[in-house]
């Protein structure tokens, strides 16, 4: 265990240094937070390992290299020559300072795999760059156009030469990859990201990159993803993107004993847990997480919901101050910002900052679906139409959409229309009973009154632990309409009984009560009839006076015995 | 999306100015064919794409002769080239405008030769437009347009002779007819890889390149750019239309890719995504055309409101949602789904009365229609038990129900002026007048007292008539209608019973209106190349179905040769605007017009020529084959039988019942499949099955309302007692058919009625032979006009039969012409009809006769005859 934990921590300084040298600095990034996650037994400072230079760590480390660390990272090595090793601090240099273009034409002379890398990937960015401007050029902040990257032609004619005759290393295999996927050419893409992600495992923007073409769970046996302890991170987020919740959260917890102190897990647990509706358990373990990195702004969008739904007001502002402290122009700040505004009924102002979300990143998806929400609170009903159906077209199976374009219908009386919405919501959530519900309420409206289909909706709701109870209610007043009154009772107890352990009042309970009195007097069942009664006599005045009204008439049968089917048995006797 | 300005529009103001101010040292050619290519150019919808320079520079070669071309395409290239920095073209476009202003420099007197660009003509109105884009774009977009100007000229460099080998080598008048086709997608980019095989010299633009850097831009996205908005909806209409009539709209994966190429050019068109479902649509995949229903409409409006194409701008925002129920009805119509459509087009109709938009009430209430006819109507499911003789059932009632819907379309229709509905809700009024009998006015459809059956012959005339009236209002830009109907025409058209085959002629009417509704509704003919709107188009459509379904009336009340125009009109004048049902529908009635006229043979050869007509292969769908195939089985059938070829009879019935009488299928085509079956068992010999068969099919026409087939099945069960051999069990039959056909004015089935009674007197003794002639002697002047083939030789044979048993033998001789001239003509036409065992009777019938007569040269000849048809009959078998 311990020497495996060694070779993790060595692999990942490795990584960190070959990843930084490449400008891939989101993966650097994910690969250092996971170097601090582990467990800190033993082992040096981790400082030493990602400022040194990575001939030294390479050289350190080769002895134990895995065998899923193919050849070519030490081949690279040994053929850069000196006198590029000079273009490529240049290159890199003009890199970082965000000079894409001029590092790129550094860089043109570089023949060795680092330098090529190097150039390709600055040729992209600075592709990208351009891309983003034009398109508020041409289309404005949230308009869509048909801009595209215009290096990515010379890109793929590259890198696909070389990628041919085997001469790409596993990062400019995956550079290529993102090339590919970006040309719509996803089949070649996934086969291109499993290859970089099978030679060179440590670069999770490859597996980032990998899961987004992953459509499909049962895709990934086709990957032949070679077994590494990097694939776990992958599947467990996979599972996570797929919806598969309690599955992924099995696998963080797997990972979390690897990475005891890895923020990245606890915030990925954190989101499973928020995605199974666990909230406290969400909301403890983001605590966690802002206890040990305040300034973390990732994944704090979904802490922010987790408060919205608990409707914490102090917590949240606090939570958006923080944000708006640490970074301002982060769309997940936005989104903060918006959310408080949302829970304080200031709608317009919601709708602001999710616009300004969606202007830093116009393919943030829960800003789409939010600001969708928002319009419908405004009775914009067109706008909020077009917010959601951005959403999902962005991503088809974002449930939240396919529900809220759902409910927009309904509100525009369309009941029928709406219908199309809520069966894909429930497709892409068959075990979520809120999906079912809404589904339900849409047959039950008046314009459709198709109450079999809603009592089949119900029904599934019920089946998968409706907390809201809503079902049972609905279910029991159903089959009070439609006359079957011994369904009808069953579903009135069976929420009685929720609505006692819930320990919850109302309506709902008076309403129950007042049928189950009523039913069982007249099924004969006096003594049940009476203990309904007796609760009902706690309520208000109509219900009270009806409870008193059946209990005298109980009271007038077991005196008189005419209706007691215990006297219609003795009758019979001789 | 912000109005751009592309490369392609430069390089047409290159050659606009240098059409209308010619410069004397550059002494270009420039006739008035240039002025036409550019026209042209500046108004071609025939593909949302805009083609690269190549292309243009290949077609402005075809478009002029050949001598002026290449001077033409080396100067626009070089002033494309001309171009470097922002500057250039700030000047360019300065010289543009200076085009416009008409009355030129102050002092200047005006050359007489001299040309204006008028600012309102089409090509000034291009320059215009091109102009204000111009001047409306920031620095950055210059910069864009001039980087796409280098990326324009980068694939094409200088016309030399090589490039232009493959121009040269097409053949210069098919280029210059059709210069639209040539630009389809596909094509586009054929023409591109091969420019870019033929391996270009070298650019001129390179110190653009040195000053930008190398950056290749992709070869699709180079000169590819996107029509103007106005070009590409009127590009997306015609598919739409293409697919509508599903008659040359290529597969849907073409379509599909070609939409998403659209869809990735220029993102701002929701219309795509209709045109998507419209194609989704017709090949029948019902999630795939939901979704991009439903997407279409969720894009309806919103923040890119630029999709709102319903009745006016206003509306538009309230329209969206009643005009997405009624599409989504109109879909579930489509496909057959009865109570999703009921369901969806009741919320369209709830809310389009809460914001009172009569228009889509309208609509909704065409769709309605439109179900309602479609609809199998009860009592009429195959195996459903028989409603009996009682006119009053639910079938009546569904039938009462749609009349009353359908005469409330037509007077919405009217009121409200859409010139779509009036002729559907016409054409459909006409077809359910014939094809169900409905009581005359007396009988109220409220009151229970039976009035006469019967319908109102006018009517149906009037309103076919009016049908076709109404396209050229439509067409035309006013959106009036026309005034009273002609009614001009009495009497001559009349009633009816089934069309056969017109089952679906109508079925696409509803979904083309609802699209013509949501869509189309533009403004009548003021798109681009001036192509009618799609409302005008359905109604151009509608017309030609209107000379289908007179062909049908004319069919019915016996008139061949009119029947007989009417399709021909209809084959001639409709060909291009006709949906594939239709086109269908014409060569249907085209083989039975023709196999009526000439026997099944001749029928089968029309339809296989038809079959074979680009046209209708290329719109081959379920539908159309399973029709085709209707049609031909039926020839077959009446072929076999004719040869006496029982087998393969029946191998034919088999086959249509099995098409024919599917779950869902009309009731006409069932019902005409029990006949012919019966048909097939009289010629077996085997009675009492046939009488039965008989039996079962009248009970089922009667009850599905269908009385043509009720009095043809009438007539076969009196012919199945005929050949059966009882005269007196048969006479009822023969009678009661004949009632009714007179009734309903079938002309053709009271001659051959009257036929049949004719036949069962003969069978009763020579006592009734004088009757028998009378009989037919009343019936022979239809006959021989408008009758078939085969009813002419039936007719013929009966006579001479009844002659040889009313003449007594010595009278016979006086006269041998009376019976000799019908069965010589009986003869030939049993003949053409390739019936050969009857005319093997036909000629020993002959031969006796001769015999009698002495005549006994005369006789052998024909004997000699008989034989041979015998031996080819064996060996037939």
């Amino acid at each position: 265990m311990a020497a495996d934990e060694m070779q993790k921590r060595a692999e990942l300084r490795r990584a960190i240094g070959e990843l930084s040298e490449r400008g891939l600095v989101q993966a650097a990034k994910w690969a250092a937070e996971q170097l601090v996650g582990l467990s800190d037994a033993d082992g040096p400072s981790t400082s030493g390992g990602v400022s040194a230079t990575p001939s030294v760590t390479t050289r350190k480390s080769r002895k134990k290299e895995p065998s899923a660390l193919k050849g070519c990272l030490s081949l690279e090595e040994s053929e850069q020559t000196k006198s590029e090793e000079d273009v490529l601090l240049l290159g890199k240099v003009l890199f970082d300072s965000k000079e894409y273009r001029r590092a790129a034409h550094a860089l043109r002379e570089c023949t060795s795999k680092r330098g090529t890398f190097l150039r390709c990937y600055a040729t992209y960015l600075a592709g990208e760059k351009r891309k983003e401007e034009e398109i508020v050029e041409v289309a404005g902040p949230l308009g869509k156009s048909d801009v595209i990257n215009q290096d990515l032609e010379s890109l793929e004619a590259e890198l696909g030469g070389r990628y041919l005759q085997g001469q790409l290393d596993a990062f400019s295999t995956y550079l290529y990859g993102v090339v590919l996927h970006q040309r719509e050419k996803k089949a070649e893409a996934r086969k291109a990201l499993a290859i970089s992600v099978n030679a060179y495992p440590w670069n999770w923007s490859a597996w980032l990159e990998l899961q987004e073409l992953c459509t499909k769970l049962e895709d990934l046996p086709t990957l032949a993803l070679e077994p590494h302890w990097m694939r776990d991170f992958f599947h467990a987020s996979l599972a996570l993107k797929e919806q598969k919740n309690e599955e992924g959260l099995q696998q963080y917890r797997a990972l979390a004993a690897a990475f005891p102190r890895s923020d990245y897990v606890v915030a990925q647990t954190a989101t499973a847990h928020y995605n199974l509706r666990q909230f406290d358990e969400a909301q403890e373990l983001f605590e966690q997480l802002l206890k040990s990195d305040p300034y973390r702004v990732d994944g704090l969008d979904i802490y922010s919901n987790i408060l919205y739904v608990k409707e914490c007001f102090s917590a949240l502002s606090y939570l958006a101050h923080k944000a708006v402290l640490t970074d301002k122009y982060r769309p997940e700040t936005c989104c903060i910002i918006g959310n408080y505004y949302s829970l304080k009924a200031q709608h317009e102002r919601a709708v602001l900052y999710f616009k300004r979300a969606l202007k830093l990143n116009r393919n943030y998806l829960s800003a789409w679906t939010l600001m969708g929400h928002e319009f419908v609170e405004m009775k914009n009903t067109p706008a909020a139409i077009d917010a959601y159906r951005r959403a999902v077209d962005i991503d088809p199976k974002d449930y939240r959409a396919w529900y809220g374009l759902g409910q927009t219908y309904e509100i525009l009386a369309m009941p029928y229309y709406a219908l199309y919405y809520y069966r894909r919501a429930t497709q892409l959530r068959p075990n979520d009973p809120r999906m079912w519900c809404a589904m339900g309420q849409c047959y039950e409206n008046e314009q459709l009154g198709m109450q079999e289909a809603a009592i089949r909706c119900y029904r599934r709701a019920v089946s998968y632990e409706d907390r809201e109870g809503i079902a049972l209610h609905k279910l029991a007043r159903l089959h009070q309409q439609l006359e079957q009154m011994d369904e009808a009772a069953h579903y009135f107890r069976k929420n009685l009984e929720r609505m006692e352990q819930d320990q919850a009042d109302g309506r709902d309970v008076v309403e129950a009560l007042v049928f189950l009195a009523a039913y069982c007097k007249n099924q004969g069942l006096l003594h049940e009839a009476e203990q309904y009664c007796t609760k009902l006599m706690d309520y208000g005045a109509p219900e009270k006076e009806e409870a008193k009204a059946i209990l005298r008439e109980i009271r007038s049968v077991q005196e008189h015995g005419v209706l007691s089917p215990h006297m219609d048995l003795e009758s019979y006797t001789p | 999306m912000a109005q751009q300005v592309t490369p392609y529009q430069v390089a047409l103001c290159i050659l606009t100015d240098a059409y209308v101010k010619p410069d004397p040292e550059q002494n270009l050619p420039l006739g008035q064919d240039l002025c036409l290519f550019l026209v042209r150019e500046a108004l071609s919808s025939a593909s949302f794409q805009e083609p690269p320079l190549p292309l243009l520079l290949q077609r402005l070669h075809a478009a002029v002769p050949a001598e002026d071309a290449l001077p033409l395409q080396d100067y626009l290239v070089s002033r494309l080239a001309l171009a470097t920095c922002p500057d250039d073209l700030f000047q360019f476009f300065v010289k543009i405008r200076e085009l416009l202003s008409t009355s030129g420099p102050p002092g200047e007197v005006l050359d007489e030769e001299a040309i204006l660009l008028q600012p309102g003509s089409a090509l000034g109105i291009f320059v215009r437009r091109v102009l204000l884009a111009f001047n409306s774009l920031s620095f950055e977009a210059t910069c864009r347009l001039l980087t796409n100007i280098s990326a324009y000229c980068r694939y094409s460099g200088s016309p030399t002779a090589d490039s232009l080998a493959p121009a040269n080598a097409q053949p210069e008048p098919a280029m210059a007819s059709a210069p639209e086709s040539d630009d389809e997608y596909p094509e586009d980019e054929d023409e591109f890889e091969e420019a870019q095989r033929s391996g270009r010299p070298p650019l001129r633009d390179a110190g653009f390149r040195r000053a930008f850097g190398k950056r290749v831009r992709s070869l699709r996205t180079a000169g590819t750019a996107v029509r103007p908005s106005k070009q590409v909806e009127a590009f997306l209409q015609e598919q739409a239309d293409a697919i509508e009539r599903e008659v040359g709209c290529g597969s849907v994966a073409a379509m599909d890719a070609q939409l998403s190429e659209l869809e990735r050019l220029a993102p701002g068109f929701p219309k795509v995504q209709y045109v998507r479902y419209l194609a989704h649509m017709h090949a029948g995949d019902v999630p795939a055309a939901t979704d991009a229903l439903h997407r279409y409409f969720d894009y309806g409006t919103g923040q890119d409101g630029s999709a709102l194409t319903a009745e006016g701008g206003a509306k538009g925002q309230t329209g969206r949602f009643q005009n997405a129920l009624l599409n989504l009805g109109s879909m579930h119509v489509h496909f057959g789904h009865a109570a999703e459509a009921t369901q969806a087009l009741n919320a369209a109709v709830r809310v389009a009365q809460q914001s009172s938009d009569d228009v889509c009430l309208a609509h909704a209430l065409a769709s309605l229609c439109h179900l309602l006819a479609e609809a199998p109507s009860p009592g009429t499911a195959p195996g459903a038990p028989a409603a009996g003789g009682d006119q009053r059932g639910p079938a009546e009632a569904h039938r009462q129900q749609l009349l009353l819907l359908l005469r409330t379309c037509f007077r919405r229709a009217h009121e409200l002026r859409l010139p779509h509905l009036v002729a559907f809700s016409r054409l459909a009024l006409a077809r359910f007048d014939m094809q169900h009998v409905r009581l005359l006015p007396t009988g109220l459809p409220s009151l229970p007292a039976a009035g006469p059956l019967g319908t109102d012959p006018v009517e149906v005339c009037r309103l076919l008539r009016s049908s076709s009236l109404l396209l050229l209002d439509a067409i035309g830009s006013s959106p009036a209608l026309p005034s009273a109907a002609p009614s001009g025409v009495r009497g001559s058209l009349s009633l009816a019973a089934s069309a056969s085959g017109l089952g679906d002629s109508l079925s696409r009417a509803p979904s083309q209106l609802a699209a013509s509704f949501s869509v189309g509704a533009d403004g009548l003919g003021s798109g681009p190349g001036k192509k009618p709107s799609m409302a005008a188009a359905a109604v151009a459509r509608m017309a030609g179905t209107a000379h289908l379904l007179k062909a049908t009336a004319w069919d019915l009340y016996a008139s061949a040769p009119l029947a007989h125009a009417s399709t021909l009109v209809h084959a001639a004048c409709y060909d291009d605007v006709a949906s594939a049902d239709d086109l269908c529908l014409a060569a249907c009635q085209l083989a039975s017009q023709a196999a009526a006229a000439r026997g099944p043979t001749g029928g089968l050869r029309v339809l296989a020529a038809a079959t074979a007509r680009p046209k209708l292969a290329a719109a081959a769908g379920q539908a159309v084959n399973r029709r085709l195939r209707i049609a031909a089985l039926r020839l077959q059938h009446d072929q076999a039988l004719h040869r006496g070829d029982l087998r393969a009879a029946e191998e034919a019935v088999a086959e249509l019942a099995a098409l024919a009488c599917g779950p869902g299928a009309e009731a006409e085509l069932c019902v005409d499949a029990g006949l012919r079956h019966a048909a097939v068992l009289v010629a077996g010999q085997r009675f009492e099955e046939a009488a039965a068969a008989g039996a079962a099919v009248h009970s089922l026409a009667v009850a599905a309302g269908l009385q043509l087939d009720a009095v043809r099945a009438l007539l076969l069960l009196a012919k199945v007692h005929l050949a059966a051999g009882a005269p007196a069990a048969g006479l009822p039959y023969a009678l009661s058919g004949l009632t009714l056909a007179r009734a309903f004015h079938l002309d053709l089935h009271a001659a051959r009625a009257t036929l049949t009674l004719a036949e069962l007197a003969l069978l009763r003794g020579p006592a009734h032979a004088h009757s028998a002639i009378r009989q037919i002697q009343r019936v022979l002047p239809v006959v021989l006009a408008h009758g078939s083939l085969e009813l002419r030789a039936d007719t013929h044979f009966a006579l001479a039969r009844a002659w040889l048993a009313a003449l007594k033998p010595q009278q016979g001789k006086q006269s041998p012409a009376v019976v000799l001239e019908p069965l010589q003509a009986a003869f030939e036409a049993y003949r053409d009809l390739e019936a050969k065992p009857v005319c093997r009777k036909v000629l020993l019938l002959t031969a006796l006769y001769l015999n009698t007569l002495g005549w006994t040269k005369q006789r052998d000849q024909v004997a000699q005859l008989c034989r041979t048809f015998m031996e080819n009959h064996h060996q037939n078998l």
